[in-house]
């Protein structure tokens, strides 16, 4: 029982209630169209761009002219290109937007208004993306684009495009595999994460997702892997999930993961002969990522496969089963 | 999964003997077969770009695009559907109204020196989304992993016992909809997943998740955005009910004081609580940020966070200071930093790890002419200190990258990272120094002919002695219209010079027959 809590318990209620309130709360002063003024006053704009048009037919922004009634959401140029009204009269370049050219919040804040999703929260609070200068339009492209998400390279590693360091991490002895195809980097790197600036952690459970043989819960957790279900850490602490000159993604060869906090004890030298020393850690410690029968995560088969007396001497013997 | 092939299989016939309706601008894509031959020699465990690469003949349609004229979108990225390594995706629908994606892939990672030892997983997804209305998208999907085969010990391969059998699989299913409205979105979604450890019943699990997210730009002042959400997850063994759960709630505001000035705020709140050893730990972080930008010239930002992680034996504060910069002083040329620390401070108990540093900074120079190529030079340090337990790490990272765009002849690519790395312990030290050199070439067609090579040398050094290196050679002939010929040659190469047996070799060749589709 937690008898200790230095924080409140989780106000649910007080924090959803005003959300809701006001997501229903209108007169935001932003432009927004009916689909039926996009199709009529959009057509105006097909005089002189109707290549235009077509480079957005079969992608999400198919003008909706192009499409069924039964299509609902509604697309037109006036929608994203404001000043149009002024365009009509004065067909310069001057009094058009261009939204590539508009300021990343403002270009943020113009696909939102189709485009309000968890990766536009993420946008607007804990992305670092944004912060570094770059807006949507450094990373997708609308027209005669045909990629998924309308990224402006549907690659496996199009971010590299920019984190080139990170790309070639993946061309070390061991790396996840993106070259292959098999991952994406926003199969980690979740766009709606929000908490971590890297986006790679965070309360998603990233390797968790894909490596659900190492996760918890265990009734002895060690306590750098239980991290992940904490604040979303822990695993790259032994890890680098990009690539590492170790094998396994390893960080350190040997036993350097584990003496990076702890020391080889003692009773290793002395009792076991050296064993500490000649033997890698997890040879015993084979339940690393946290065990359900003994706290020093060894092997339920220790006395098997090393000394018969393992368990039964005063050292382990106390512990398994526990 | 026969099906499926044939089924593939059947599509791609179908579209090289172009059945579907011709019209202007309509379709796009590439049928690929091809035969792949590898002859290998030495540790097949080591190298890993070559873990799933297999012999046999290859089926592929590649970056396939169709549009119907009813609207309906067809697009399908199948590759070497015959084969092992098949990495499939498939998608249809009707934008602005629904779609349908499926993917399926494989990865072999070796363990055992012969092949022999090595799991499998496969991972199959699919994805589906509905728009009733304009201001509401239903979706949902299901993602199925499946791992099986063996891995030998990192250490001590061949000694007994160093097998494991591996078989488990794990279904997540997820369902929700997101209301929008005029910039403001509210998102439900409720996650799933059935974890079955085929070797070991009692390690079976059941987990969901909960999310609920929010964006509100504040009615009448719509230089404020707030955001916000809740998070519930929990995972329990079938068989016991054992599990630990965690509450998180977030939320912030951007506020847009000036069209140069804003400052975002956001909170995270968590608790989680297990059944295991450790009851329950509190995590509670406030972050700062204030940004200064000049549109197209540059920009800064200062930012601060204080967490506190609180698991009822230990109160561990962290203050964290960060600062980051851009600078433009004209089109093409491109000045980045950014510097970041953070202290962490045990207030309360005593943990083993104790008060630690990190730092970290990292500096950026780009020249980019968007029609002849770029140059870019990057530097990072890393640091981790930890007086407590006597632990120290330092990294550091040169990279440089060039490209050049030859309006003629093709493209060229160029890059190169020179990182070092020092782990030190009150026991012994590990130290790194690793090159990692990578350049391609494209050249354009000329008379029918076309070629590009790629190659990526590595080499790690100090502690540890490892050489590797892979070249890929390609060479296409057009011989009718829309059809070509490529030939293509890989060689990789690893050496460990620290243990003899760990050397591989592998002379891989491709011929492909390709098939351009244009509708």
């Amino acid at each position: 029982m937690i008898n200790k809590r230095r924080f409140p318990k989780l106000p649910h209620k007080a924090i959803l209630a005003p959300i809701l309130t006001l997501l229903l709360i209108s007169g935001v002063s932003a432009q927004y169209y009916d689909n039926q003024d996009l199709v009529k006053k959009s057509s105006d704009c097909l005089t002189c761009h109707d290549d235009k048009a077509a480079s957005l037919k079969g992608t999400a922004h198919q003008m909706k002219s192009d499409v069924s009634p039964k299509s609902s959401i509604g697309v037109g140029c006036i929608g994203c290109h404001d000043g149009w009204e002024k365009h009509l009269d004065n067909p310069s370049a001057e009094t058009i937007t261009n939204i590539s050219g508009l300021t990343p919040d403002k270009q943020a804040e113009l696909c939102r208004r189709c485009h309000a999703t968890v990766h536009q929260a993420g946008m607007a609070s804990a992305d670092p993306h944004l912060r570094a200068g770059l807006g949507c339009f450094d990373c997708h492209s609308i027209h005669d684009n045909h990629n998924r998400g309308l990224v402006k390279d549907d690659n496996e590693n199009f971010c590299a495009s920019c984190h080139t360091n990170v790309a070639r991490e993946f061309k070390q002895r061991s790396s996840h595999p993106l070259v292959s195809g098999n991952i994406r980097c926003t199969d980690c790197h979740k766009m709606s994460d929000l908490k971590d600036p890297t986006l790679a952690v965070g309360m998603d459970w990233t390797c968790q997702s894909c490596h659900g043989d190492k996760a918890g819960p265990f009734l002895y957790e060690h306590p750098v892997v239980y991290k992940h279900a904490v604040n979303g850490g822990g695993c790259t602490e032994c890890h680098n999930p990009h690539g590492s000159p170790n094998d396994r993604l390893l960080t350190q060869p040997d036993n350097g993961a584990c003496l990076q906090c702890h020391g080889v004890p003692p009773q290793h030298r002395t009792m076991h002969s050296g064993l500490g020393s000649r033997f890698a850690c997890v040879f015993c410690h084979t339940e690393i990522h946290g065990s359900n029968s003994n706290k020093d995560f060894l092997d339920p088969d220790l006395g098997v496969k090393l000394f018969p007396n393992c368990f039964q001497s005063d050292c382990h013997g106390t512990e398994l089963g526990q | 999964m026969k099906l499926f092939k044939i089924i593939m299989a059947a599509l791609i016939l179908l579209l090289a003997h172009n059945s579907l309706t011709r019209a202007e601008n309509s379709g796009n894509g590439n049928i690929r077969v091809g035969y792949t031959v590898i002859d290998e020699k030495g540790n097949q465990a080591i190298n890993q770009p070559t873990f799933n690469d297999y012999e046999g003949l290859g089926l592929s349609l590649e970056k396939f695009y169709y549009y119907f004229p009813s609207g309906l979108r067809l697009n399908a990225d199948l590759k070497n559907i015959t084969l092992n390594n098949r990495n499939l995706i498939l998608g249809f629908g009707k934008p602005g109204l629904f779609g349908l994606s499926l993917n399926n892939n494989q990865y072999r990672r070796i363990y055992g020196a012969e092949g022999n030892s090595f799991t499998r997983r496969n991972m199959t997804g699919a994805s589906l989304w509905y728009y009733p209305s304009k201001y509401l998208k239903l979706f949902g999907g299901g993602n199925l992993v499946n791992l099986h085969g063996s891995t030998t010990a990192l250490f001590y391969p061949e000694l007994p016992y160093a097998t494991t059998e591996m078989d488990y699989r794990q279904n997540c299913y997820n369902a929700g909809f997101r209301f929008n409205n005029r910039g403001r979105m509210f998102q439900a979604e409720y996650r799933t997943a059935d974890y079955k450890d085929n070797n070991d019943a009692s390690r079976d699990q059941q987990r969901y998740n909960i999310r609920l997210d929010a964006l509100l730009p504040v009615p009448q002042y719509d230089w404020i955005t707030l955001s916000g959400g809740y998070r519930h997850f929990e995972t329990k063994y079938k068989t016991t009910d054992f599990k630990y759960s965690t509450n998180t709630v977030w939320g912030g505001a951007l506020l847009n004081f000036t069209r140069n000035l804003s400052l975002n705020y956001h909170f995270i709140f968590d608790r989680t609580s297990s059944d295991s050893d450790l009851i329950a730990t509190d995590n509670l972080a406030h972050t700062v940020y204030i940004t200064l930008v000049q549109p197209g010239q540059g920009g800064a930002t200062l930012g601060y966070q204080n967490d506190v992680n609180d698991d009822f034996a230990n109160e561990v504060r962290a203050n964290s200071y960060y600062a980051s910069g851009w600078y433009k002083p004209a089109a093409d040329l491109e000045f980045r930093g950014e510097f970041g620390s953070r202290a962490e401070d045990v207030k309360d108990g005593v943990r083993l790890l104790g008060n630690e540093d990190r730092t970290r900074y990292r500096l950026a120079a780009k020249y980019n002419k968007l029609k002849n190529g770029s140059i870019e030079l990057k530097f990072e340090n890393k640091q981790r200190k930890n007086d407590d337990i006597g632990s120290k790490t330092d990294f550091n990272r040169l990279g440089a990258d060039a490209s050049l765009i030859l309006k003629k002849w093709g493209d060229l690519a160029a890059g190169y990272s020179f990182s070092t790395g020092k782990y030190e312990n009150r026991t012994q030290t590990f130290e790194f120094r690793d090159h990692v050199l990578y350049g391609s070439l494209n050249l354009h067609e000329y008379h029918n002919l076309t070629g590009a090579c790629e190659a990526t040398y590595y080499r790690s050094q100090r502690d540890l002695d490892v050489e590797s290196y892979n070249l890929r050679l390609t060479a296409g002939y057009r011989f009718v219209k829309n059809h070509h010929l490529e030939v293509v040659y890989n060689l990789h190469n690893f050496d460990d010079y620290l243990l003899l047996d760990n050397y591989y070799t592998a002379n891989i060749v491709e011929i492909n027959l390709i098939k351009e589709l244009s509708f």
